[in-house]
């Protein structure tokens, strides 16, 4: 399937920090049921990892609770955006692609909408599942190797991830519009960062795409035309 | 037992945040304002994921010129912009992190 071969480059990216989150499982001192269940059912990187630092913590409850909630908010972003394609989907296919819409999955298909300009429900899915294939057996193995081995410290996995998402949001841009969404995004999650603003990933987001609109709707220039006249 | 409502409520937390404008009882449809907003989203949010990870390190501005994140997030911008080529730019821009890791 075309969706499971294109989401490869970027399953093999996140494979070391699935590594992290089922090793950190475990030397948190969840099970091994526990902490492949916790990749199995939540299917959320960041809001796992973030989650079990809060735990070894001793964090309430509530606090955990609410990190994954902010984490994971981006994720309404998407679901938003692909509204339109799901309402026109059967209930258990609805539910289907919003389990497995991660960033990754979402990357992958607006990638294909950009170059075939429709969105295909078969694709999306075989990428999304292929994901979550990797990404559970990534966890697997770092549920056996810290039951083996024990604490595995990260190594700068991050980068791979950041490369990654440079290497498909550089050559999207294509327009004014769009130069101005990756710019104030950045901008602003950089500020949001300096005085640890709160959700400040959805702040930056939505300020990104705000501004982009108005470019879009008062300064509407091609940024290809502009450069060669 | 505390741990599986843990992981059970984190479930639910993450789906309802992936399913909640799939829901047709949600009852809107959304304005073509909104249409042409939402059609940034890629690069914006894909940005506010790389952009902390290469220029931001413990809470302050990444200003160390020799930091692996910041040298070789920057080089991964200029290979991306000539190259165009996603897989080809993330070896070159993977490969310069782990060379600036080891000697610095």
């Amino acid at each position: 399937m075309q969706g499971a071969i294109d989401i490869l480059p970027i399953s093999i990216a996140i494979i070391p920090w699935g590594l992290l989150a089922g090793s950190l499982a475990i030397e948190t001192g969840l099970s091994p049921l526990q902490a492949q269940c916790l990749s199995l059912l939540v299917f959320a990187g960041a809001a796992q990892l973030a989650a079990l630092n809060l735990i070894q913590l001793a964090s309430p409850v509530l606090a955990i609770l609410s990190s994954t909630f902010v984490i994971s908010s981006r994720h309404l972003l998407y679901s938003a955006l692909y509204r339109p394609v799901a309402l026109a989907l059967p209930r258990h296919r609805r539910y289907l692609m919003a389990f497995l819409l991660t960033d990754e999955m979402f990357a992958v298909i607006e990638n294909y909408r950009a170059k075939t300009g429709r969105f295909d429900y078969g694709y999306a899915i075989g990428a999304g599942f292929a994901f979550y294939l990797i990404w559970n057996l990534a966890s697997l193995a770092g549920i056996l190797l810290g039951l083996i081995i024990g604490d595995m410290t990260e190594l700068g996995f991050d980068f791979a991830v950041a490369a990654l998402f440079i290497a498909m949001v550089i050559p999207a841009i294509n327009s004014r519009a769009t130069l101005v969404a990756v710019l104030v995004s950045g901008l602003l999650m950089i500020l949001t960062q300096l005085y640890t603003v709160p959700n400040g990933l959805v702040l930056a987001a939505i300020g990104g795409m705000f501004c982009a609109f108005l470019t879009d709707r008062y300064w509407p220039v091609d940024a290809n035309k502009e450069s060669s006249p | 037992m505390m741990l599986w409502l843990l992981i059970a409520a984190m479930a639910l937390i993450t789906f309802y945040n992936r399913y909640a404008f799939f829901s047709p009882r949600l009852k809107f449809s959304i304005r073509p304002e909104i249409q042409s907003i939402l059609q940034f989203t890629a690069p914006a949010v894909l940005t506010a994921l790389w952009v902390p990870i290469v220029f931001v390190r413990e809470g302050a501005l990444n200003t160390q010129w020799n930091d692996p994140y910041l040298l070789a997030g920057l080089v991964t911008v200029a290979v991306s912009a000539t190259l165009k080529k996603p897989l080809p730019t993330v070896l070159i821009g993977v490969a310069v992190f782990f060379l600036c890791s080891m000697t610095t």
